[in-house]
Order: C-alpha cells, then structure tokens, then sequence
C-alpha cells in the first residue's frame, strides 16, 4: 500500500483537474472540484519551503562544531539571519525599519552582487575560450557580437542597418531555433506529465 | 561619501561579494552565508502569511473545515524526517505532482500547437523561408527516434546552424543581463555611496 | 606575433579592471548615446495606453533580487505610466522577492498627489504553488488573496470591487526573471481566459520568449534594463534605465574587443604552429 495510495492520489487529483480543464470546465461541480485542489496545491506547496528550512537547520546545527569546521561561525550566522528575519518578519512587522533594513539594505545588494560577478567571469572567459575553431562556433560568435553590439545603443551609431541586423537574428533564426528547442521540451513535458499521472514514472516516489 | 549607515551597510555587503573577483576568501563566504540566512528567513514570512490568510484564519476564524486536507497534507511532508514514517510525506508530494502535472500538459497547445501554426507562415520572403526552415530544421537535430538517413543529417546540420545563431543571440543577451546588473552595483556605490556620480 | 599569441592570455584581473572602469567613466561622464524604441516595447507601451482611464490593470511582479536590476525599472516603469493614465493597478506576486519589490513601486505611488493605497493600487502579496497559483488565482482571486499584505481584506478594498477571476482584468501584465514566467502566464491565464498578456522578462530570456510574442501569445514584450530605457524614452520620462546606456554600450564594446583579441591570439598562435 506504501506504493499504491501515492500513485491514487496523483491518478485521482490529475484526472480531476484534467477533466475541468480540457473536457467540462463549464461544468459547475467539476469547476469547484478542480478549483479546491488548486487552491490545497497552494497550501500544501507553502508547507515544503518549511520542510526545506527545516532540512537547512539540521544541516547547519551539523557544521557548527568547531572541531570539524575551522569557520564554524558561518552557519551560525546563517541560523541567526535565518531565525532573526522570520522573527522580526512575524512577530514584529514586516513595515519596520529593521525588517526592510535587512532587505533592502543586505539582502538586496548581496544578491545583485552575487548575480553582478557573473559578468566578470563572462567576459573573462569570453575572452580565452570563445574561439572560431569551426563553422557553427563561427556562427555562434557572429551572433553574440552583432546582437551584444546591436542592442546596445552603441549599435545605432554604426548606422540603421546594425541594429536592423539584430531585430533579423533575434526575429527569425532566433525565434526558428528556440522555437524548435521549444516544441521539442513541449513534447516532452507532456509525455513526463502524463507518465507521472498514470503511475509509469514514479521517480518521485524514490522508486524506479 | 554618505553618512547613512544604511548605504554603509549595502556598500560592505556588495563590495564583500565583489571580493571573490581578487579570490575566494572568508569574508565572502561569511557574507554568502548570511545571504542564505535572509533568504530563508525571507521565505519562511512570506510561505506562513500566504498560509495563514489561506487557510489557517479561514480554518480557526470561520469554521471552513475543508482546509484540514491541505493542511494535513502539509504537515505529512515533513514525515519524511522520521524514517518509520518516512513513506507518509509521498502522499503529499503525489498530491502535488498530480496538480502540476495535469495543468502542465497544458504546455502541448502552448507551446507546441500554437508556435506549429505560427510557423505556417507563406514561404514568399526569404524571412519567411529562414523561419519555416530554421524551425523544421531545429526539429530534425532533435529528432532521434529512428536512425538518420544522410538527407536528415543534412537537414539536422543546418538545425545546428540555426540553434547556434539562436545561441549566439542568447550569449549577448547574458551578457547585456549581467551588465545591466554591474551597472546598478556600480551607480549604487559611486552614486549613493561616494557621491562620484550624479543622481 | 607573439605579442599577438599574449594577448589570449591577458590576466583576468585587469579584465576586470577595465570593465569596471568601462562602466564607471560612462556613469560618471555621461555621453547620452541616443536610441530608438523597439517594436516590442512600443506594443507593450500602447497595450497600457489602450487602456481606458479608470480601469483596472494587473501586475505580477515574479522577480527575484539576483535579477531585480535587470528588471525593477521595466516595472517602474509601466507602473508611472499607468498612473499618469488614471489606471488602477493590482500587484500580484508568485515569486516571494516580489511582494517587496511590490512595495518599492508602491511607496512611490504613496508619494503621487491624488493617489491612495487600496483604491489606485493595492500589494496583494506572495502565494507559493507557482504555476498551480497562478491556475487557482487566475480562477478565483479573493479565494487565494482573502487578505492583502497590509492586513486589509481584499474583499472590502475600493480598487478590488467587481474584481473576482483573471479575466476581470482589462489588461494582465508579468515581470518574470525565470519560473514562473511567461510559459506559465500563457498556459494558465493566455489561453484560458480572453485578457491581453504582456510580458517584461531579464535579458537574458529575451530569446527563449521571442517566439511567444512572434506567435501573437503576448501583446508586447520587454526584455531587460534596455527595454525598460525605451519604455521610459517612449515616456518621455528618462530615468536611471536611461542613464545606464551608455555604461551599457561602452560595456559591451570593450568585452566584444577582448573576444576579438582572444580570436587574433588564437588564430596568430594556429599561424605559428603551422609554419
């Protein structure tokens, strides 16, 4: 049975929002049915980023040993950020100065910073590996440089035809390409989602 | 330079991430950290409000009783941390997947049925022609069902063509994503915090 | 010539050097590079100025901190333009950051003369479940928002009077820097309910969600600070989108000439090898 109510559930909460949405969504019972489900998914989706916290706090109550962890002081930090947001957040107020100091002036920054050192290792890497040692990564190259200079207004200086060069590569073998890579993931997503609902993939379960 | 200790505080924390550019270092990773930290926290305000106005206020307020499914469902997840009950939490996660996975086969006429009929499009111009084809194209480097004759790897290999213009245009626009985000790093810290940069 | 090879092996360090300096001459001494608004932002632009007066438009602000730069400004911006309209403006998120970014678009609305939270905006805040909450809120908005996030109940507020499904809305507009984004938006609300959609993403999903636009799924399409530069020229409102441009340009040049020079190490370095 360990394996058997799962494989129901999903069968069962599939097919009822199946049914409303390609066959009797403008049946009334079958329109709540499919409707309530939804809105459960939403709470019970709420729930897993608990279980997620819960599993960072473990893991981080581990490391926390200075015997085994010379900067064992960086987990700790992690719970005290951790506990002292959802505390302040919860039971203080989300409008207070301290909850949108955390935000807006640690939590913001350190996160488009992170995300801003990408763009030095882009261009450093650009710059060793981005080779036209054969025709699709001359192709490759081509485009990254027309549409990277392109886009830019630097671009429009070089007259019209620039960037109407860029509009072509982004509006045609762009869009062909993607749209291909597109429609094959589309047909895989279904045969995945389908597989799921009927039981023959039950990898979620930890099982093959 | 700034007094405030707020854009203090926000110059320290970007510039210890800017730090990894010299090497990876401890202040960084301590800085990582806490990023972690607030995240979590973050996610664990927003998750118990959106719950709580839900279901919980409806459930103790109100009376609506059907949320003690979804509830129950929830709080099986975490089932899985106790091993003789371990199995309970997959209820949950098959509650789940059944939702997402009806509604995600939805994804077959967006983007599959809906982008076929866009590309049956006259071949008149040879913007036309390179989307029919540059489509068709794409599709048969995909296509490994049976083994290719020498005309369909002819064609997969202008597919590959193609995807690397379509990758090409998606490498200039990383870079200009990233860009855009050292920009804002740089008008912060030389706009509000030196006052080098007029604001 | 093996000056050439040398220049494939310039250290990382003084890239970095230059593309910080590259960025900041720029800001610092402003060019004011012009450039033209295109297609897809002046469709979203007319989308919003569509718009009758006094209506009431959705904006789903799905974007994360990593990505915000990138994307905050497009939403700054089509925010400003829907108050200059007399557009009322409902902020959904589906991403958690959201709802913050939500109150950073709002608290310069709270500044507006003549404008009131909960009757010419309102900040209903985050629900998780992704594209699942994007289903049940599109079907039943004050079932899955009974309260907004500063306690109100959503029922009550002026603004969501004769508002209860997706459709209500006379236009759907969503912010995304990945999932959910626009494939979720088209599945969920594009194709089941007949309001227009029109999508801001990051840079650096432009291409992946051209097609959806090309196909006619979404009525307008802006991609990145560069989009979000041309919404504010379209405007006629410059703002700090605008004034990154030239920093953007320069940027772009200097990386596109270290790829040059690498190619000329490589290809000098080939020349060599082959003599």
């Amino acid at each position: 049975m360990r394996k058997e109510i799962p494989l129901a559930i999903a069968f069962v909460t599939g097919f009822v929002v199946l049914l409303e949405y390609f066959f009797l969504p403008a049946v009334p019972a079958s329109k709540a049915w499919a409707t309530m489900l939804q809105q459960w998914g939403i709470v019970v989706s709420g729930f897993a980023m608990f279980v997620a916290a819960t599993n960072l706090v473990l893991v981080n109550v581990k490391k926390m040993d200075p015997k085994r962890n010379k900067e064992w002081y960086n987990p700790v930090l992690l719970l005290v950020f951790m506990f002292g947001m959802a505390f302040i957040g919860l039971f203080v107020g989300e409008r207070t100065a301290t909850y949108q100091f955390l935000f807006t002036k640690m939590y913001q920054p350190l996160g488009t910073a992170m995300f801003a050192l990408m763009v030095f290792f882009i261009a450093s890497a650009a710059q060793r590996a981005f080779r036209a040692k054969s025709v699709e990564a001359a192709l490759l190259l081509a485009a990254g440089i027309i549409v990277m200079l392109g886009r830019a207004p630097v671009g429009e200086l070089a007259g019209s035809w620039l960037p109407n060069l860029t509009n072509w590569i982004m509006n045609f073998p762009n869009v062909a390409g993607n749209r291909a890579i597109m429609m094959g993931a589309a047909l895989g997503a279904t045969a995945t989602a389908f597989r799921a609902l009927v039981g023959i993939d039950r990898s979620y379960l930890g099982v093959d | 330079m700034t007094s405030d200790i707020g854009i203090w505080v926000a110059a320290i924390c970007t510039l210890a991430m800017f730090s990894f550019l010299w090497k990876e270092n401890s202040i960084f990773r301590s800085f990582q950290h806490i990023y972690v930290g607030i995240a979590a926290g973050y996610g664990m305000v927003r998750q118990w409000q959106a719950i709580n106005n839900m279901a919980i206020t409806p459930l103790l307020t109100k009376g609506v009783t059907t949320w003690i499914v979804p509830i129950i469902l929830g709080v099986l997840l975490f089932a899985r941390f106790f091993k003789s009950i371990a199995y309970l939490s997959r209820w949950s996660v098959a509650f789940l997947i059944g939702i997402g996975g009806a509604l995600s086969i939805k994804i077959l006429e967006t983007e599959f049925i809906r982008q076929a009929q866009a590309t049956f499009v006259p071949m008149n111009s040879f913007n036309n022609i390179v989307l029919v084809l540059g489509t068709v194209a794409g599709l048969c480097y995909f296509y490994f069902t049976i083994k290719p004759s020498t005309a369909l790897l002819g064609v997969a290999k202008l597919g590959r063509y193609v995807l690397m213009i379509s990758f090409g245009a998606g490498f200039g626009n990383a870079v200009m994503g990233r860009v855009s985000l050292l920009i804002s790093r740089m008008q912060f810290l030389f706009g509000q915090w030196i006052y080098l940069i007029k604001m | 010539m093996d000056l050439l090879v040398k220049l494939g092996n310039i250290d990382r360090r003084v890239i970095y050097i230059l593309l910080i300096l590259a960025t900041l001459v720029p800001l610092v001494r402003p060019i004011g590079l012009p450039f033209s608004v295109s297609e897809a932002t002046k469709k979203f632009y007319a989308a919003v100025e569509q718009v009758p007066a006094g209506e009431t438009i959705l904006m789903a602000i799905d974007y994360s901190v990593g990505g915000g730069p990138d994307i905050h400004p497009q939403g700054q911006a089509v925010f400003r333009h829907a108050m200059a309209r007399g557009l009322k403006v409902v902020f959904v998120a589906f991403v958690t950051e959201g709802t913050e970014f939500a109150n950073q678009i709002i608290a310069e609305g709270e500044k507006m003369a003549g404008k009131t939270y909960g009757v010419d905006f309102v900040n209903l805040g985050y629900v998780p479940g992704s594209e699942v909450a994007i289903s049940a809120f599109a079907q039943d908005v004050l079932k899955v928002y009974p309260k907004d996030v500063r306690g109100n109940v959503t029922a009550d507020l002026p603004i969501m009077q004769g508002i209860a499904t997706v459709a209500d809305f006379v236009l759907v507009t969503e912010f995304a820097t990945g999932i959910p984004g626009p494939s979720e938006w088209i599945k969920q609300v594009g194709t089941r309910y007949n309001v227009p959609l029109a999508i801001g993403v990051v840079t650096v999903m432009g291409p992946q969600t051209t097609p959806y636009y090309q196909a006619g799924q979404l009525v307008g399409l802006l991609s990145g600070l560069k989009s979000a530069a041309e919404y504010e020229v379209a405007m006629k409102a410059p703002g700090l989108a605008t004034a990154a441009m030239d920093a953007q340009s320069i940027d772009h040049i200097v990386i596109v000439l270290f790829i040059i020079l690498g190619n000329i190490a490589y290809f000098a370095g080939k020349g060599k090898k082959g003599r």
